[in-house]
């Protein structure tokens, strides 16, 4: 049989071994501490970075370890190995078999949204509605024609850039290179309006670098680009907090290029009708947030009721209510955290799977033990 | 300036009250005299009963005075008295009360920054603190300048005590508004007749406050005569000071503490404290039957200050009573209030103070037992366990009344709740015959866990619910399997403990007779069935947090601080059981590896909390964290010495096997009568297996 012939490798024999099982986990429970103790002065976004999602790390600095990524895909080969190879599949094993089972689903729910999920916010004000999304983290490069009728954006990734390497964009003929990328900057304009070098929306001719927070929400990048086109070139400076586009001339006309951070955009339009916050009597502690919204797509159009532990779905995506803030003049907004994620159903399966499996073999076990020990005084076999 | 405020609230109550108790006391003085700082009125119960808004909801007035004296103090009750009559005390007689030492002051440095002779950790009283209060207005105006999370302890600390001193400042002149004083003499016959008072004389705030209308009719009129004549009179001055010295005490004294009185419409309930009732703003809206109401009810406060002071009980009583069936009434068809009876049951029979004296007693008599009289004392322990579970589950199940919730909703509460947990346990296992065995882990359990509680006691006040955690659905199943999981890791912990020990014993010449093979036995399948029961709920109540996380913030699992912590648990346990199963580890190992699950466990339940204030702040010394560190490094020692003993004892050779009767069945060691509970794997011989495990138990302890 192949699976017996394939046995006969060292490699193969090595990952269905349960001591690698154990490993993994000590690993994996060296990591998950690790992490825990990094986020204290670093932050969750960077314990995720250094611990939970690379394949190598190095644990104070300096010892070399494993990353959380590695150790669960070994894990999980070590899981199908043992599947294939080392489960007795016998009734009286069924719970583990289930656990084990459910241990998939949550692998793979687990990869899914590592690789496939999309995490965004949506703030509106009462009355507004929108169908753009705005990344926590990553930024990009917007270029579009403002004497558009309808405006077409053309996006690079500020990832790329920062790399140093030139990108183009197609649809509008340029080609982008970051002389210098700050992860996080501080801005400054020239007084006196002397003319600059640089292109930009607001004035700002100088970016310096700025200490960069463990919380990425808290920084904002800069970038000196050299923006090319077949009729020359020109030296922008976009900076991350600058609400005004640089309006860069290109033959024929002119472009505007914005740093901002990632859009994307959701195929229906949420309207913020009403939003609501309750607070208990006499304090601060709020009771509930409530914002009812409009969701409409070109084939219809519902209302809806977002709440604290009470999000909204459709089509893969789902909305949270996540904030709010009510400026001077009583105009509120609410913030919805947006993600998309059409694996989300799985890691409930893997959950409930392998609960109701461990719940079978607890039983299981339990009643496999009551039914032996009165076994001698029924003379009955008890297995 | 607020200090300065506060220092002219404490001053002025002193006053005040000083100027109400003289008068009171030429009528009084027939009646009754009372020493300075005597209870006037022995029965308080229709105080206790008065319902209060603070923090965000409803209780009677005792529940107030025990949380405000928590907060203070750092107790629940004030020189053996329940806290009830201490408050009783300060808002009537506040002057008496300004040598009780109810300021707990934690760090003896703050004493010191104020210039005071320190006695250490102590409760200092407001006259102690009184000379160095103006040197702490300068010391917390300086601390609040800085940043929350970078405050030292010192800075955090005089803070707390800065705001402490505020509280109490307001409570000395909650009742102000009752006292006659000076700033409302009314010397002149028209202007009494103008107000409707009944003579000329020293009249309160109150009074005065009531005539308001009049009072602004009778000024304006007066404004006119003395712009047509030009002439001032007499009573024109009167009028024009009593309305200055109204909003005077109106801006001074309208933020005082405690909000008694609901008013509003539908949905929109305020409760207002005395002060805001009488100010006529904040009542405008009342309809004119509504007023009348809250009239008769500020009267009737002032008929309770006033029969307090002159001792009458009766009249104190159909106050109080009259108060609180006239809030009842007035608010019948809006305003659902909580019959505070419930709470205040609980408050008066504090059943787990009972519950911990019997666990602890009982544990007391279980440790002797091993000395003596061992049939007696042990059955002594086990009345006493069942003794504690009852005043324990009578607690939790008024608590669950009383707030409309399920057990667990904060740190406090969960210890509690793995407490009792913990004695189900126990006596679930006791009654399937293990003896000693469920009684030792439900005492130990149960006195451990609450007196783990007592440091976490500020959070005792059954808090209201941040609105994502206001949901009884997953406060219910995941909250309440996760701090199940918790109880059945500790207590699989405590009997890891107990199976070392009984296996270094049966290891030893002659140790048969003391722990048999049976017993060892036992012990393992009761350890290996609760750490199974361990990872079913620590690994159910995290699936259903991830569950409840992507249903409130849209992700399953995010690798937050408090995840992490329950992941850690499930690893721990899976890496046991894996380990067993690969034989890597054996019985002693498992052991081992259950004693030091309770590191991870207190590490995931409290200790990833406290890391997470902990380095800003330089709360790392906090003395939580610091027994959580000395606790971890003391059980890795104890468990690490244990299985180094065990080791030497394998090698030494195997102990001799006894030669009792009924041998054979138990020879084939503890690991063949566990066999069903331990997946089956095939099993190596005990000693063989045990020697291993001891040093993999070893290595863990390392670790």
């Amino acid at each position: 049989m192949l699976a017996a012939a394939i046995k006969r490798y060292p490699v193969v024999r090595l990952l269905i071994d349960l001591r690698v099982t154990v490993v993994c986990l000590a690993l994996l429970f060296v990591l998950t501490f690790l992490g825990t103790i990094h986020q204290i002065d670093n932050g969750i976004y960077s314990a995720q970075k250094r611990y939970f999602e690379s394949f190598f790390t190095l644990a104070a600095g300096f010892v070399p370890l494993p990353g959380a990524q590695l150790v669960l895909w070994v894990l999980f080969v070590n899981l199908v190995a043992a599947t294939i190879y080392r489960f007795a599949y016998r009734l009286r094993r069924v719970g583990i078999l289930i656990i084990h089972g459910g241990l998939f689903a949550l692998f793979f729910g687990m990869f899914f949204t590592q690789y496939f999920a999309q995490e965004s916010f949506l703030s509106l004000l009462e009355g507004e509605g929108g169908n753009v999304t705005t990344d926590y983290f990553d930024w990009e490069v917007a270029v579009w024609d403002p004497a558009g009728e309808r405006r077409r954006v053309a996006a690079v990734d500020a990832a790329e850039l920062a790399g140093g390497n030139a990108v183009t964009v197609a649809r509008y003929g340029l080609e982008l290179r970051a002389q210098r990328y700050y992860a996080n900057a501080q801005a400054f304009s020239r007084a006196g309006g002397t003319p600059s070098q640089w292109i930009n929306g607001s004035g700002i001719d100088n970016l310096e670098e700025a200490r960069v927070s463990p919380d990425p929400q808290d920084n904002f990048p800069g970038v000196l680009l050299t923006v090319s086109h077949p009729g020359g070139s020109a030296d922008v400076l976009l900076y991350g907090a600058d609400v005004a586009p640089a309006s860069v001339p290109v033959d024929g006309g002119r472009l505007a290029l914005s740093l901002r951070r990632k859009h994307y955009a959701m195929p229906l339009i949420l309207t913020l009708d009403d939003f609501r916050a309750d607070f208990h009597p006499n304090s601060d502690t709020p009771s509930s947030f409530e914002s009812d919204v409009t969701l409409s797509t070109p084939q219809f159009t519902r209302s809806a009721r977002i709440s604290m532990n009470h999000p909204l779905r459709h089509a893969g995506y789902t909305f949270y209510q996540a904030s709010y803030a009510i400026d001077a003049t009583g105009q509120e907004t609410s913030t919805l955290a947006v993600v998309h994620n059409r694996s989300r159903v799985v890691p409930y399966v893997g959950a409930l799977v392998v609960g109701a499996g461990l719940a079978v073999h607890f039983i299981q076990t339990l009643v496999l033990r009551r039914r032996k020990r009165s076994a001698p005084r029924n003379g009955a076999d008890g297995d | 300036m607020p200090g300065c405020a506060l220092l002219a609230c404490v001053m002025l109550a002193a006053a005040v009250a000083g100027g109400a108790q003289e008068q009171g006391g030429a009528t009084l003085n027939e009646v009754r005299t009372f020493a300075s700082g005597e209870l006037r009125v022995a029965d308080l119960g229709p105080l206790q009963r008065v319902v209060v808004v603070e923090g965000g909801r409803t209780m009677p007035l005792d529940s107030y005075a025990r949380f405000t004296l928590l907060r203070l103090s750092g107790r629940r009750s004030y020189d053996r008295r329940p806290a009830i009559e201490w408050l009783a005390r300060v808002l009537f007689t506040p002057n008496e009360t300004h040598d009780d030492e109810i300021f707990v002051v934690d760090n003896p440095e703050v004493i010191d920054a104020m210039g005071l002779p320190s006695r250490g950790r102590d409760r200092y009283s407001l006259s102690f603190l009184l000379p160095g209060l103006d040197e702490l207005e300068r010391l917390a105006e300086d601390a609040g300048a800085i940043g929350e999370d970078n405050r030292t302890i010192v800075e955090r600390e005089i803070l707390r005590l800065w705001n402490n001193v505020g509280l109490y400042a307001n409570l000395l002149s909650a009742f102000a508004f009752t006292y006659p004083h000076r700033d409302f003499q009314v010397d002149d016959a028209a202007v009494a007749d103008l107000l409707g008072l009944p003579a000329t004389g020293t009249y309160s705030y109150l009074d005065i406050a009531l005539r308001r209308d009049q009072l602004r009719e009778a000024a304006t009129a007066a404004g006119m005569a003395h712009a047509s004549s030009g002439a001032f009179s007499r009573t024109d001055a009167l009028l024009l000071r009593l309305g200055q010295s109204l909003a005077a005490w109106q801006d001074s004294f309208v933020g005082l503490p405690p909000a008694i009185i609901p008013v509003g419409g539908l949905g929109e309930v305020q409760w207002l404290s005395p002060w805001q009732a009488l100010d006529g703003r904040q009542t405008a809206a009342a309809g004119t039957e509504q007023r009348r109401a809250l009239e008769a009810e500020l009267l009737a406060l002032r008929d309770l200050q006033v029969a307090y002071l002159e001792g009458r009980e009766l009249r104190f009583s159909l106050a109080a009573r009259q108060f609180t069936d006239s809030v009842q009434r007035r608010t019948a068809d809006r305003l659902e209030i909580k019959n505070p009876a419930l709470e205040i049951l609980y408050n008066r029979a504090n059943p787990y103070l009972w519950a911990r004296m019997a666990y602890g007693g009982g544990l007391l008599l279980l440790a002797l037992s091993f000395l003596g009289f061992r049939k007696w004392l042990y059955l002594a322990s086990l009345v006493l366990l069942v003794a504690g579970f009852i005043p324990h589950t009578f607690g939790l199940v008024l608590r669950i009344l009383i707030t409309d919730r399920p057990p667990v909703t904060n740190l406090f509460e969960t210890f509690v709740f793995v407490g009792w947990g913990a004695v189900v346990c126990g006596l679930v296992m006791e009654r399937m015959r293990k003896r000693y065995l469920g009684v030792f882990s439900g005492l130990a359990g149960g006195f451990v866990f609450f007196m783990l509680s007592g440091k976490f006691a500020s959070e005792d006040t059954m808090p209201v619910l941040q609105a994502v955690l206001d949901t009884n659905f997953w406060l219910s199943t995941h909250v309440t399997v996760i701090t199940t999981g918790y109880m059945a890791c500790c207590v699989a912990g405590l009997i890891g403990h107990v199976y070392m020990v009984q296996a270094i014993l049966h290891g030893r010449p002659g140790g048969h007779a003391r722990v048999s093979d049976q017993r060892l036995a036992n012990t393992y399948r009761t350890l290996f069935g609760t750490l199974a029961l361990g990872l079913t709920c620590s690994f159910i109540g995290t699936m259903l947090g991830g569950i409840w996380a992507d249903q409130s913030w849209g992700r399953f699992w995010g690798w937050d601080p408090k995840e992490n912590g329950a992941l850690l648990i499930v690893l721990w346990c899976a890496i046991l059981f894996h380990a067993r199963m690969g034989k890597m580890i054996g019985p002693f190992g498992m052991a081992g590896g259950s004693a030091l699950l309770i590191i991870v466990v207190m590490m995931a339940w409290f200790g990833i909390n406290l890391l997470g204030v902990g380095l800003h702040s330089y709360g790392f010394i906090d003395g939580v964290l610091l027994g959580l560190v000395a606790y971890s490094v003391a059980q890795v020692g104890v468990v690490a010495a244990l299985a180094g003993w065990h080791r030497r004892q394998q090698r030494r050779g195997p102990p001799p096997k006894p030669l009792a009767p009924g041998a054979q069945a138990a020879a084939a060691g503890p690991e063949a009568a566990a066999a069903g509970t331990s997946n089956g794997a095939p099993h190596a011989p005990q000693d063989g297996a045990a020697g291993s495990a001891a040093g993999v138990a070893a290595t863990a302890a390392e670790r």
